[in-house]
């Protein structure tokens, strides 16, 4: 062997040593767990004892009715979850992008304003779902304490099934922060000569931002709508926490698969259910990707 | 050396993708190799950590063979606790309630405790509480013991002392929980009706703008808890009502049970009651409806107890805890010798000195002398016994199989709450709408295939 091809061979191992606690930890806690949860998917097993293969079984009883299948609460948690993508994905993203445009102004104190956005994005879910519920509550609850201090009736926010998903929505909002700064650094990027080239035709602000910021912007529309309708289809830790007061108002996708392995004891369908919402994301995203002829990148400017 | 610190780099580094694995077996303990070790899991709970800890002491000074390693579970969820044993390993002994541990008895993962019990305590029927023992079924059919229960928890009502003293000023009519007219002439408590007269007047007075603990505006007379199954399932048997009949029919819409959930209702259309847990503990409820467990969090309130009211049919929810035996364990003689220890009358004392709850040996519950009540020797502590025999098995699902239990307890609650929180479902044609869906959905649950 060629003292080059020593160094080459020894470059790889070291290269792979390095790599190695990546791809052990993809190995063993995504590609191993994702195998597993497939071949479960196929079996009746509820972890206790032992499991049996049912084929389609689980696959086939999400479309049949109770108490022979689960059809009512695998709909039901469908379409919720899909009311809330439909609604926050699009809310947010235009909220955070005429934020970011703001937050993008050459005004003082504009610092102040970005950290004030961004400070709600540090809050872990769990902290925040437990701090508005605090505050949200029906008899003690701040915002409560001050309607009853003005004659107000009370409003039910999270206690209610009539309420609970708008409320839930109107929360999510507050974690638009991580959005504005995604939006900012690409608002950066736009060559200020595009909108001095814009002036000599002219000062119409809206022309401009129609014409160039938003263009512009069209790959962080992008990656910021697939990544929210991604994140929307697996709302989880926040939606879990706040679920309790109004049963079955809150029960999101990720939420029925839990409540399918913890409380029903069914681990096989909600692995079959996790596979199936594997497979929606993955369509949705391919039929993003194919219809992508919109976003403008750089080059193509 | 760059090489070998290149290789001992990228070791570490793949070593640190499993530092996460793993429980928190033992606390650090060290295992003394001369010794029978025995696991003990139980929850995550200051409580329970004391408790545990109490027995462990003595155990250990009276069998110095014997090591007892304690862990504590991940998380709070007990089921979830249990389904994390069951793919690794369960330790020797495991905390459980009367309410969760069907799915896991039914499933052979505990030790049946009968053959231990016949053994070694002689007339054991009759030293326990039959409340508590009955918990540790599957079914009412099963001779089994699938967990040694160690306490005796009833449903109690707390009130606020300070609350009640004032209130009393105001209103000379209101009278104190514990009063002994309600003990005269053979009676053993206040009644339902005396107590929602009591609720009533507390109410006017609060609305009245009062001032002081509950007093004010926005308190209200009773936490009732109608969201939690001790007191709803409690409700709903005092009115004659029921989940199921014995043929295993949902009958949750009886007239009896029909009238449970109006007065429900009437508590919370009235502003009687709260869903807000903490309002007793934050003197903005003068009552709170609770178990033994609730005296650890009420240290800064002048508080006393009294039995729970009686109502039509004469029933208070009860429930135990306790240490199931897992059927894998591989010293079994050892560790049953510390469930022995703890349902032992000298490990049942070292229990009541925690306050944390009352003891299971009848023997102890009647004792002045015992240590759960001079844990608290200043709180009326004959009404976490009182009408002891009304006590009600909580565990109304326990006919279905037992893999569908969680479920229609789960479907259960969710009727319960929103029964107390949904306006719309406080009116005559929304309570039957509200009945007769979750009637099918519980039906849908205890059948499910």
């Amino acid at each position: 062997m060629t003292p080059a091809a020593k160094r080459e061979i020894k470059k790889t191992l070291i290269g792979l040593g390095f790599s190695l606690p990546v791809i052990v930890g993809i190995l063993g806690f995504t590609i191993l767990p994702m195998i597993l949860s497939l071949i479960y998917s196929f079996c009746d097993y509820d972890v206790l004892t032992p499991m049996k293969f049912i084929g389609l079984g689980n696959y086939i009883k999400m479309f049949t009715p109770e108490p022979y299948g689960v059809w009512e609460g695998f709909s039901n948690s469908l379409r919720i979850t899909f009311v809330y993508a439909i609604i926050s994905v699009p809310m947010s993203l235009i909220l955070s992008f005429l934020l970011a445009v703001f937050a993008n102004r050459k005004l003082r104190g504009m610092a102040v304003y970005r950290v004030l956005f961004y400070i709600p994005v540090l809050i872990p879910a769990v902290v925040s779902a437990l701090l508005w519920s605090d505050i949200l509550d029906v008899d003690f609850g701040f915002i409560n304490l001050l309607m009853h201090r003005f004659g107000k009736e009370g409003f039910t926010f999270l206690s209610s099934e009539d309420t609970a998903l708008t409320t839930f929505i109107l929360l999510s909002l507050f974690g638009i922060g991580g959005n504005i700064i995604l939006w900012t650094a690409q608002l950066k990027n736009i060559p200020e000569t595009m909108y001095e080239a814009a002036s000599l035709e002219t000062n119409n602000p809206m022309y401009k931002f129609l014409h160039i910021t938003i263009p512009y912007s069209t790959p962080m529309i992008f990656y910021n709508l697939i990544m929210g309708i991604i994140g929307s289809l697996q709302v989880f830790g926040g939606a879990f926490l706040l679920s309790g007061v109004a049963p079955g108002a809150l029960d999101f996708y990720v939420c029925y698969i839990y409540n399918q392995a913890f409380s029903r004891q069914s681990f096989g369908m909600a692995c079959a259910l996790s596979w199936v919402l594997f497979i929606i994301i993955g369509i949705i995203t391919m039929l993003i990707f194919k219809k992508s002829g919109w976003v403008q990148y750089g080059e193509e400017m | 050396m760059k090489k070998y610190l290149t290789c001992l780099i990228a070791v570490l580094l793949t070593l640190g993708v499993f530092a996460g694995c793993g429980g928190n077996a033992g606390g650090g303990e060290k295992i003394d190799p001369n010794r029978t070790q025995i696991t003990v899991a139980m929850k995550n709970d200051p409580a329970e950590k004391l408790i545990m800890n109490a027995f462990k002491a003595a155990f250990e000074e009276e069998n110095p063979d014997i090591q007892i390693i304690v862990e504590t579970t991940v998380g709070t969820d007990y089921v979830q606790t249990v389904f994390n044993y069951a793919v690794s390993e369960f330790p020797d002994i495991l905390w459980t309630s009367g309410d969760y541990h069907s799915t896991v008895s039914a499933a052979g993962k505990f030790e049946d405790l009968r053959p231990y019990y016949d053994r070694d305590i002689p007339d054991w029927q009759e030293k326990y509480h039959p409340a508590s023992m009955s918990t540790t079924k599957i079914n009412a059919a099963d001779e089994s013991i699938w967990f040694a229960p160690r306490d005796f928890n009833q449903l109690v009502v707390f009130y606020n002392k300070n609350a009640f003293e004032a209130a009393k000023q105001l209103d000379p009519s209101i009278k104190d929980p514990n009063d002994p007219s309600y003990y005269e002439n053979g009676r053993t408590g206040w009644t339902w009706a005396e107590f929602k007269d009591t609720v009533k007047k507390f109410r006017a007075l609060q609305l009245a703008g009062s001032k002081g603990e509950a007093l004010t505006r926005n308190s209200v007379a009773v936490l009732g808890g109608f969201t939690w199954n001790v007191s709803s399932y409690t409700i709903l048997r005092g009115f004659g009502g029921d989940v199921f009949d014995e043929e295993g029919n949902v009958v949750m819409d009886s007239a009896n049970a029909m009238r449970a959930y109006n007065e429900m209702i009437e508590f919370v259309k009235n502003n009687y009651t709260t869903s807000n847990n903490a309002a007793f503990n934050n003197k903005l409820a003068a009552m709170e409806f609770g178990v033994r467990t609730n005296v650890i969090s009420m240290e800064k309130l002048n508080f006393d107890v009294a039995p729970f009211p009686i109502m039509e049919v004469p029933v208070i929810g009860s429930g135990c805890s306790g240490y199931a035996m897992s059927a894998s364990c591989e010293h079994k003689e050892e560790a049953w010798k510390f469930l022995k220890f703890i349902i032992s009358r000298e490990g049942q004392e070292i229990f009541g000195q925690t306050k944390a709850s009352v003891p299971c040996l009848t023997e102890l519950l009647y004792d002045e002398d015992a240590a759960w009540r001079k844990s608290t020797p200043d709180i009326n502590n004959d009404a976490f016994v009182a009408r002891a025999d009304d006590a009600l098995n909580l565990n109304f699902a326990s006919e279905v199989a037992p893999k569908n239990q969680s479920a229609v307890v789960q479907e259960y609650n969710n009727f319960f709450f929103s029964l107390n929180n949904e306006k719309k479902y406080q009116t005559e044609e929304g309570l039957a709408s509200l009945v007769s869906s979750y009637m099918k959905k519980i039906a849908d649950a205890a059948n499910a295939a």
